[in-house]
């Protein structure tokens, strides 16, 4: 019955085309967030994955690390306790409560794994903890086949054989793994990482002890770490650890001397090239003169695209001329009534009246040259993109200098209600030409459709924006 | 002297191919196929229509027909087109056969005349421009929705539920909107930030304040390595065309001997028929010929409406005017001078300033070039004025005036279809009746 294509169509490029605009705009968004945020100046020898942890660090961590160590500690001195009073009972209970203190000791030995991975000052305590991951590995094998053979605490010492089995297994994929941990939370327990450095649910001395050495590495590391930050200067003077932010040290920045030097060539380059665009050359406008003396000779002189650069210099005058009458008519009301006033807006309106009589006869002109393109060349002609550089030449990007952050916004806004007007109009302008046929029968008949008649008058007030579209009724959709 | 004139023309067409290499066309043809082809040899035919459409795809992304790569009759109909659609008269060249097979010449003169008609070079050399500011563009037309034919493809839903989903759909549309907006308002925001962080760095001291790819590029080496790498390509592109418009006066010297060997030698051949000849030339069937010609007259057509409109509406209003003036002159109601000089002198200061009230609506309708980008530079806030403004920068309040205008003028011309209009209280009173 009802079948709006063209108003589907149209609504559905121009959701098209605003989602697309959005997407692009949230990217430079992200883009400039990240420059916001503080950074560190990335250096030559830092490779490619190892500078993106880092980037991503923020100033925060170090308190909560620092709960984390205390966890681990008190984790490891039970142990050792354990160990020696020797004790298997107590496993179970130290199982348990171990099980989730567990998790979050090793979740944050594994993300400051990584981040000792990246730092090249604790190069040597990462051997330490590498070597006792793997010792604890090679003990969890054994540890697990007497695990399961000890009575008593069988089943404590078989979850914690499983967690070691695991820890194992995800040691291997732990290192990509815990970097795409960002914030450890020791208290939820949720991650399912375990290394397995510092997994104190063993009756080996041995691990319990390579796990003590594991803990003071680590806080050599992170006190190490801390020193560093403080002095913000590094003993080998590779990397800048302080984190860099722009709202309080931009001013220092530098464009690098490599870059400025081809800037500058860049843009002489540019002057001379916008420099060379003169009025073209004698031999070239002869051959084209003599070239276009060629041409067959029923061609009229504008051709189809100068036909449509004239049809957009048309709408604007339409609308210029729309305006200006508009204008007239506003000025009649407020002004007084004198006979210049009267006069004056008489022959207005007259010249006005005159103006759209040549357009319209331009109109007819435009048209009778496409009709004789048609006629001596049928055959379709393309349509190229609307702003290209026809006849113009090169110059350099002219600047836009603004004063605040309201002129930039301000800007934005009108351009984009100007933007959503135009767009409405074209909606409008295809609406009306598709729903108008719908209209008489439907008013005419005895008893029109009221689903139709409802979304028909919600349609033209715009869903509220023009009139009050509120519509209460009991009838069904 | 001829091998001095022979070893100039290679290093013009080498210094041409190489600028064509550099602006990123894809088949660029050696300068021994531009050579042969002034003597009509067939063989190098298909390197210049393949040359041709390289150069021209790019700046007519919106064309349809522009889509297909490899098949060589479907870019001999594309060049053809666009040829057409710039004013190539020459007949011979739509004569050409569709496999591409013949008439290096006359492609040879269509390149040259496009790199004059339309400065194909110039518009690629600006295409491929490397922005290092922060750009905006003042581009508030953009393409309009309603181009060309509109497809059918994306058509769903109808029946009664025909307007219950264009209601969802608009309802959408103007959420997007909003959302839209209120990103772009975010960018001002942060572009504002980054601009006044970095104010003092930029070693070019009217500019000042850097931008956000500068930025970018200080904080990661491996960004600006890439960049590096860009803008030295792109100077090594500039370099080539400068050499190029060194040498063009000889290319154009030598273009005129080929059109001179061409008319030697039509003069010898015997015309063929028109029609026969253009039914060879174009493939296409008259239903979708000229769909583009098809659209401009249907936009003609539409403004020649609204113009006739106004122009009912002006007369109407110059009618009236006319006879309560002639009244008022017949019953001297107002002190109107008598007088023929005295009146005289006050009709003339009058028409002068209605012309320029109409030269003020005309000049509010000069846009700024719609697609030039601009870049956004935040001012010093200093208080002696020792950095003046400079020859051609705009400022943004100027430029906001005028957009401010355009907004104006699309809130005028916003309004219903006036049949629609009349229907709404109908409308209204139909549902009041069917609650009944």
């Amino acid at each position: 019955m009802l079948s709006p294509e063209r108003s589907l169509c149209v609504l559905n490029r121009a959701i098209e085309r605003c989602t697309r605009e959005e997407r692009r705009i949230r990217e430079n968004i992200h883009h400039c967030r990240q420059l916001l945020q503080p950074w560190r100046k990335e250096t030559q020898e830092i490779s490619k994955e190892d500078s993106k942890p880092v980037a991503k660090e923020e100033r925060g961590p170090l308190p909560e690390e620092r709960q984390e160590m205390e966890l681990l500690e008190r984790v490891l001195e039970k142990a050792l306790r354990i160990r020696s009073t020797g004790l298997i009972e107590d496993l179970g209970v130290l199982g348990k409560e171990s099980h989730e203190k567990d998790r979050g000791a090793t979740d944050c030995t594994g993300h400051r794994d990584t981040q000792r991975a990246t730092t090249t000052k604790t190069r040597s305590s990462t051997s330490v903890a590498q070597e006792s991951r793997r010792t604890a590995a090679t003990k969890a094998g054994p540890q697990r086949l007497s695990g399961t053979e000890t009575r008593g605490a069988k089943h404590p010492a078989a979850r914690s054989a499983r967690t070691q089995q695991q820890a194992r297994e995800s040691s291997l994929k732990g290192a990509p793994v815990s970097r795409k941990v960002k914030q450890p939370s020791a208290a939820s327990g949720k991650r399912q990482q375990y290394a397995p450095s510092s997994a104190p649910v063993s009756t080996h001395l041995d691990t319990a002890v390579v796990s003590m050495q594991a803990l003071t590495a680590i806080r050599e590391s992170v006190r190490n770490r801390e020193h560093s930050e403080e002095k913000g200067v590094t003993a080998s003077g590779e990397e800048e650890r302080r984190a860099f932010s722009l709202r309080e040290d931009g001013k220092t920045l530098q464009l690098p001397l490599a870059w400025r030097k081809q800037c500058l060539k860049h843009s002489r380059l540019w002057d001379k090239v916008s420099l060379s665009q003169t009025n073209p050359g004698v031999e070239r406008m002869r051959f084209i003169e003599r070239l276009q003396s060629t041409f067959h000779s029923e061609l009229p002189a504008c051709s189809p695209a100068d036909v449509s650069d004239e049809i957009v210099k048309l709408r604007g005058s339409c609308s210029d001329l729309r305006r200006g009458f508009v204008n007239e008519q506003q000025a009649q009301c407020t002004a007084s009534a004198s006979w210049e006033r009267d006069y004056e807006s008489m022959l207005t309106i007259e010249a006005l009246q005159g103006t759209v009589s040549k357009l319209l006869y331009q109109i007819k002109e435009l048209k009778e040259a496409v009709e004789a393109w048609e006629d001596v060349f049928p055959g379709s002609c393309c349509s190229p993109g609307t702003g290209t550089l026809r006849g113009k030449t090169i110059s350099g990007t002219p600047v836009l200098r603004y004063s605040s952050v309201q002129e930039l916004k301000e800007l934005e806004m009108l351009k984009h209600s100007v933007n959503v007007l135009q767009q409405q109009i074209e909606i409008h302008k295809v609406m009306s030409e598709e729903l108008t046929p719908w209209f008489p029968p439907m008013l005419s008949s005895g008893r029109p459709d009221p689903a139709l008649t409802r979304g028909l008058y919600s349609l033209l007030g715009e869903g509220g924006q023009q009139f009050p579209a509120l519509v209460l009724d009991n009838v069904p959709d | 002297m001829q091998r001095e004139a022979n070893v100039k023309l290679k290093e013009v067409i080498s210094s041409l191919c190489k600028l064509l290499a550099g602006l990123g066309v894809e088949a660029v043809p050696s300068p021994e196929t531009f050579r042969r082809g002034k003597f009509n040899r067939r063989d190098g035919t298909a390197d210049l229509w393949k040359l041709l459409y390289s150069l021209l795809k790019p700046l007519h992304q919106d064309c349809p027909c522009a889509s297909n790569k490899a098949n060589l009759a479907l870019q001999v109909d594309f060049v053809k087109s666009v040829l057409l659609h710039y004013g190539y008269g020459v007949r011979e060249l739509y004569q050409l056969p569709a496999d591409g097979s013949e008439g290096s010449r006359e492609l040879l003169l269509a390149l040259s005349w496009l790199f004059h008609r339309i400065n194909l070079l110039e518009q690629l050399l600006n295409k491929t421009r490397l922005s290092l500011g922060d750009e905006t563009t003042l581009c508030v037309g953009g393409t309009p929705l309603v181009e060309g034919s509109l497809g059918l493809s994306a058509v769903q839903g109808g029946g009664g539920g025909g307007a219950r989903y264009l209601e969802w759909l608009q309802g959408q549309l103007r959420f997007h909107w909003r959302a839209l907006h209120a990103a772009q308002e975010e960018k001002a925001t942060l572009l504002y930030k980054i601009h006044t962080y970095t104010k003092g760095c930029h070693s070019n001291p009217s500019i000042s304040h850097l931008s956000v790819a500068e930025t970018s590029l200080i904080k990661s080496p491996r960004q600006q390595s890439r960049m590096l790498m860009l803008l030295e390509c792109e100077i090594t592109l500039l370099e080539s065309y400068l050499e190029w418009k060194r040498l063009e006066p000889l290319y154009w010297h030598w273009m005129e001997s080929v059109l001179d060997a061409k008319l030697a030698d039509d003069s010898q051949e015997v015309l063929i028929a028109n029609t026969i000849a253009m039914a060879s030339g174009f493939k296409r069937k008259d239903k979708d010929s000229c769909q583009r010609n098809q659209s401009m007259k249907r936009e003609m057509d539409r403004l020649g409406k609204e113009l006739l409109e106004l122009k009912w509406g002006l007369q109407g209003e110059a009618s009236a005017k006319r006879t309560s003036w002639c009244k008022w002159v017949e019953y001297k109601e107002q002190d109107i001078p008598l007088d023929p000089q005295e009146f005289g002198a006050i009709a003339l200061k009058l028409h002068d300033r209605v012309g320029q009230k109409l030269s003020a609506l005309r000049c509010n309708n000069v846009k700024p070039a719609t697609n030039t980008a601009y870049r956004l530079l935040l001012r010093e806030t200093t208080k002696q004025k020792t950095l003046p403004v400079h020859a051609g920068e705009t400022e943004a309040s100027q430029m906001m005036l005028g957009v401010d205008n355009e907004e104006q003028l699309f809130h005028y011309q916003c309004v219903l279809h006036p049949l629609l209009l009349r229907s709404i209280p109908r409308l209204g009173a139909e549902q009041h009746a069917l609650l009944k």
